[in-house]
């Protein structure tokens, strides 16, 4: 559970710069001429928060099979639109239809950058044991 | 075939050399032999006993209550436990990779990430093997510090 806690405030990290970055990208692009307060700064860490629940709710030692890991993948990139709109919706209720599909695609490009540098540390990982297993394999063809 | 033995004092000097003009396959047997430490393990195919070399093994398995050896064609079954056989080739590349599997390391041709921090080892039969989250951090462990 420990190791699984690591993991989550890694992910929850990353999210919370990803967010601070599609922010700033999103406020540059579509509204740079809104000022926004010193409160903002916490948005980051609010909604990264926010979108992180689900992985909190479903931290579990359980083994999934890979179909149903994928299933709860999808549910819960559900659940952290669902969340993230819901939050953006409620705090300022006059956000524009185009600002929340924004958003909207903002938390699925996260989400997938978020798997997407898990899995290359991943990958990483297994390169080097993969380079062990071919040295161990020469060494012992050498014999 | 000639072969010598010769007394030695120290542990550390003991060793099996094998001169052979080429590596044919009784050679690569007996390499394969010493390798394992000649360690075999009692296993039986249609009621036939016989003994099977722990190299040969890719991974041993427990379906339900019975566990089974897995080489690169056929498929044995072990009347033990798995954790009897875990102890019992303790000190070989056997390492538990999920609850109910025993890989083979020295029998692992690559490793490829999977979802949720798994593994998937790539047997020599091409097989694939799940090295769950549980597991992956000891079978990491004995790669790159032990192996």
């Amino acid at each position: 559970m420990k190791e699984q806690l690591k993991k989550w405030f890694f992910s929850f990290v990353l999210v919370q710069n990803c967010i601070t970055l599609a922010m700033g990208l999103i406020g540059t692009v579509g509204i740079s001429e809104v000022r926004v307060p010193y409160f903002a700064f916490f948005l980051p860490t609010i909604f990264a928060f926010l979108s992180m629940l689900p992985d909190l709710v479903f931290l579990s030692k359980k083994e999934r099979a890979i179909n149903e890991t994928l299933i709860i993948k999808f549910v819960k990139l559900v659940i952290r639109e669902v969340i993230v709109l819901g939050a953006q919706k409620l705090m300022a209720p006059s956000t524009s239809t185009a600002l929340l599909i924004v958003l909207g695609i903002a938390v699925f490009c996260i989400v997938t950058l978020v798997n997407l540098i898990n899995w290359l540390f991943a990958k990483g990982e297994s390169d080097a044991m993969n380079q062990k297993l071919e040295a161990y394999r020469q060494q012992n063809s050498q014999l | 075939m000639k072969v010598s033995v010769e007394k030695v004092f120290r542990e550390e000097e003991e060793q099996v050399i094998l001169a052979c003009m080429e590596m044919t396959s009784d050679f690569q047997d007996i390499k394969e032999y010493v390798l394992a430490k000649g360690e075999k393990l009692v296993v039986y195919q249609e009621k036939n006993q016989m003994l099977l070399s722990l190299s040969e093994i890719l991974y041993i398995e427990a379906v339900g209550e019975r566990v089974f050896a897995y080489t690169k064609t056929e498929v044995y079954e072990i009347k033990l436990r798995l954790y009897e056989v875990e102890e019992r080739i303790s000190d070989s590349c056997f390492i538990r990779c999920s609850k109910s599997v025993l890989l083979n390391i020295r029998n692992v041709l690559s490793l490829r990430p999977a979802l949720n921090g798994r593994f998937l080892a790539t047997m020599t039969n091409r097989e694939e093997v799940m090295i769950s989250r549980q597991y992956a951090k000891a079978v990491k462990k004995v790669i790159m510090e032990e192996l």
